[in-house]
């Protein structure tokens, strides 16, 4: 099984990071929301942004992590479901 | 009480149970800011599959930790669930609230059932099927879930964790973390059509992520040292009346 092979800490550590980095944000959040310091559209939007791009990255470290150990197969495949989701953003801004 | 706060408890208890009873928390989240706080399920669907995102992080990587993921399948399923997922909420503008409300009531009725007849029969290896034979009917699968995920805001574990034990026949705590990963791709792709159709509202994205991210902690830890059992007949009186009640909306609407 690929899993053996694949070593799992680099994908461990950035998801913790995400964790933390999600609950710090969204506490700000929170906060400026409960004393309307600012615009909550722009840090909600910042936010959402915040999530996928962190989901990005972690398809990004996979593929990457997979295509070191030349198991170029589920590179592709991490890749192609980055260019699945790229593909529909580009579609809907721009046809 | 402010509906912001109410936001912020639905997260939590969505978290909470969701971590608690290893399920991903949209089934908890629509129907509570659908059915209590008494928003469009329009509105409610992108706020959880966005939440949904969030709920993966956490829960995939404890199971990360155990090495309990199938990295390999769940890349593979991912791929067909996003495109299930990208499917399902760009069609989900065209589709009348009501009937998406009607779908959303059979899911409900579904996971409640599914959760009472769960023996939770740990690491049952010894049925391990022709993996390659069943792929195809289990990325079929995946397509299918992503399509009711994208239209429905649940996150598809319900689904995806019976076909990867029964079909594919991996241990079923190996196919809960599988499940847990690809079902973070699944709602980013869902998340994103809902960002760039601006359907997602901020306001409660905001409450609702922050409960999320605080109480699917909890509840995993609680989850970790407490019997299920009684929560779990609880949570299934509770879906059985919030499927009533969706259902009885939704149909008093259609007909």
């Amino acid at each position: 099984m690929s899993e053996k092979k694949y070593n799992s800490a680099s994908l461990i550590k950035l998801q913790d990071f995400s964790w933390y980095l999600l609950l710090g944000y969204f506490i700000g959040a929170v906060v400026v929301e409960l004393f309307h310091i600012s615009v909550p559209f722009h840090i909600g939007y910042a936010g959402v942004l915040l999530v996928l791009f962190l989901t990005l990255l972690k398809l990004i470290l996979i593929a990457e992590q997979f295509r070191k150990i030349r198991f170029f197969r589920l590179t592709y495949i991490a890749y192609g479901l980055l260019l699945i989701i790229l593909l529909k953003i580009l579609v809907r801004l721009y046809l | 009480m402010d509906p912001f706060y109410i936001y912020i408890l639905c997260g939590l208890t969505a978290g909470l149970l969701g971590g608690y009873l290893g399920l991903g928390g949209g089934i908890i989240m629509v129907p509570f800011l659908t059915v209590i706080a008494g928003l469009d399920i329009k509105v409610a669907v992108p706020v959880s599959v966005t939440a949904t995102v969030v709920t993966s992080i956490a829960s995939s990587n404890e199971y990360l930790k155990k090495g309990m993921v199938d990295l390999e399948l769940s890349l593979i399923l991912a791929l067909f669930m996003v495109i299930g997922t990208i499917t399902g909420s760009s069609l989900s503008p065209y589709i009348p609230s009501h009937y998406i409300q009607l779908v959303l009531t059979i899911v409900v009725l579904y996971t409640a059932v599914s959760l009472l007849k769960n023996k939770n029969n740990k690491g049952n290896t010894e049925f391990i099927l022709d993996r390659n034979k069943n792929i195809v009917l289990s990325a079929a699968i995946a397509i299918f879930t992503g399509v009711l995920a994208g239209l429905t805001g649940i996150g598809g574990g319900v689904i995806i964790v019976p076909t990867l034990y029964l079909l594919i026949g991996l241990p079923l705590s190996t196919s809960r973390g599988t499940s847990s990963l690809m079902i973070g791709f699944s709602a980013a792709a869902a998340s994103t059509v809902y960002l760039l159709n601006d359907q997602i509202d901020f306001h409660i994205v905001i409450g609702i992520i922050l409960g999320i991210i605080i109480g699917g902690k909890l509840g995993g830890k609680l989850g970790a040292v407490a019997k299920p059992k009684i929560v779990k007949i609880i949570f299934f009186i509770v879906l059985i009346y919030v499927a009533f009640k969706l259902g009885y909306q939704s149909l008093a609407e259609i007909l």
